[in-house]
């Protein structure tokens, strides 16, 4: 676990060190305007997703879940779309990450109220199904009617992730979101353990199934809703991290939160590093998209993994 | 239960020392009286120090160890009392592969660790859905032989048996079933001929039950 801190300590130091600018310490302005918030930012989003992605694996019992599969993202990204559907985004800077952040909870509202009283792991996955589709739906017709031409561009744009250009306001915005998830997701962790027997043999262990059920869809709710309102739309990270810290940490789901969360952060500090680095050993005209990134650094390790997961 | 009534006016109770085999068809109700036992019906209520429940192949959903499966018998308690959980993982025969995965052992090793989980609880009652459905003849008599053991520590065991021959061996009393009611209850030797009946079967040597076809040789 040490050598997970060390790494992420690592990675926030070399993110405070490069840049466009150059290599190096960068004068006062640089790192406390531009790289203090986009590394923060940057750890603080790959937390949420890393941590989340492990309880939801744990909570549903699938190592296919990703905290995408709420559909909260999808929810924050229709909030997104709004605040630029009216140019609020032009007016008023912080319009779209509040925006997002309505959205998110707006999401995480319906969910709980669809999921109803009796809630199991099926219900939970099937009532986040039907979120992400309608947050799909919603987004493609609110562009479709976009009065803004340069809608559509900036929203796919947008929903590629991203962390440039994110100031202290984003962080100040997010920050309190995706650690008060992250607060909630930590602590499930014994009744995830339980859970691994099936929902029947958790409440006969005294696990309370439908509440912490409900409790890991608020966490990631605000943990991923947080993230995705300032980042935009990064995959994968959820997904993969847990998956490759198994091997290291062991498979019992409450031993996994922690290391996930760690690892996440700095899987994403690492991704956003190399976006930055991209354009200044590669001819590109700009950075690639950190969502972009995170899937093309993904998939591939996520191919080596189920190579090796037996049947 | 989608609404549909499973069970009909059944009730059972039993006592400290009891180890019960509940036999019966398939479809009779018995995982439903189980459930019901373990407060996991609609209005149930579960008793997680006093009541462990395995049920019918369970299965860990994750690579964990036979001890960190064994350990969550302990959550009921909120303590991780290690003793507890090597006296379990030892009347289980699974003391060996404590650090072993649950998903690298075989069938039958890892039904036995879910049964060190149940008994780490040390709850007063244990109910076991099919605790001997896939292990070998041997193990099946080990694992039998244990929950007999428990029953006569003080404990009050009720499992679901479909080796009628098992339960005349080991258990105190038999309690067959089929549609949703109780046909028959008592001592193994004297409703084995009412076990036999529900299915159709004939009572051969050994308690064993053989089709009703062998009459005629």
């Amino acid at each position: 676990m040490r050598w997970l801190w060390a790494a992420l300590g690592g990675l926030l130091l070399v993110s405070l060190l490069v840049g466009a600018a150059g290599l190096g310490v960068p004068d006062g302005l640089i790192l406390w305007q531009i790289r203090l918030p986009r590394t923060l930012l940057a750890a603080l989003v790959g937390a949420g997703l890393g941590v989340s992605g492990a309880v939801l694996q744990g909570a549903l019992r699938n190592p296919l879940a990703d905290p995408g599969l709420l559909g909260i993202g999808g929810c924050a990204a229709f909030g997104a779309v709004v605040a630029f559907y009216w140019g609020m985004e032009a007016v008023f800077a912080p319009a779209l990450p509040i925006g997002a952040l309505a959205g998110a909870g707006m999401g995480c509202a319906v969910l709980m109220a669809f999921s109803g009283r009796a809630l199991s792991g099926p219900s939970l996955i099937l009532a986040g199904v039907a979120l992400s589709a309608l947050a799909s739906a919603l987004i493609a017709l609110a562009l479709t009617l976009a009065p803004n031409p340069f809608a559509l561009a900036e929203i796919t744009f947008w929903l590629m992730g991203g962390l440039e250009d994110r100031t202290l306001l984003h962080l100040a915005l997010a920050a309190p979101v995706i650690l008060a998830g992250c607060a909630v997701l930590v602590r499930v962790g014994g009744r995830l353990d339980a859970l691994s027997l099936g929902e029947a043999t958790a409440a006969t262990l005294g696990v309370p199934v439908a509440q912490t059920l409900r409790l890991v869809a608020v966490g990631v709710a605000l943990a991923v809703g947080g993230g995705a309102a300032v980042a935009g739309g990064i995959g994968f990270v959820g997904l993969v991290v847990p998956h490759l810290l198994r091997p290291v940490f062991g498979e019992r789901p409450g031993g996994l939160l922690w290391p996930s969360l760690a690892g996440g952060a700095a899987l994403l500090v690492g991704a956003d590093v190399l976006a930055r680095v991209g354009p200044l050993v590669l001819p590109l005209q700009q950075e690639p998209r950190l969502g972009v990134l995170t899937a093309l650094l993904g998939a591939p390790f996520l191919v080596a993994i189920a190579r090796r997961v037996g049947p | 239960m989608g609404g549909r009534q499973v069970l009909h006016g059944v009730s059972l109770a039993a006592g400290p020392g009891a180890f019960v085999a509940i036999c019966g068809p398939n479809g009779a109700g018995k995982t439903t009286l189980l459930r019901g036992l373990a407060g996991l019906l609609p209005g149930g209520r579960t008793a997680p120090r006093r009541v462990a429940y395995v049920e019918q192949g369970a299965r860990c959903a994750w690579g964990m160890t036979v001890r960190q499966v064994a350990t969550l018998g302990r959550l009921p308690h909120g303590d991780r009392n290690d003793a507890a959980v090597e006296r379990a993982m030892e009347a289980c025969g699974v003391a060996t592969l404590a650090d072993r995965r649950i998903d690298r052992i075989s069938g039958g090793q890892a039904r036995r660790a879910m049964l060190a989980r149940a008994l780490a609880t040390e709850a007063e009652v244990l109910l076991l859905d099919e605790p001997v459905a896939d292990l070998d003849p041997r193990a099946a008599h080990e694992v039998m032989a244990l929950l007999a053991a428990q029953a006569r520590r003080g404990g009050c065991v009720v499992a679901v048996v479909h080796q009628v021959e098992l339960a005349v061996r080991y258990a105190s009393r038999m309690v067959v079933m089929a549609d949703g009611r109780i046909v028959a209850d008592g001592v193994p030797s004297d409703v084995l001929g009412a076990a036999a009946g529900c299915f159709g079967m004939i009572v051969g040597q050994g308690a064993r039950l053989l089709p009703p076809s062998d009459l005629n040789r």
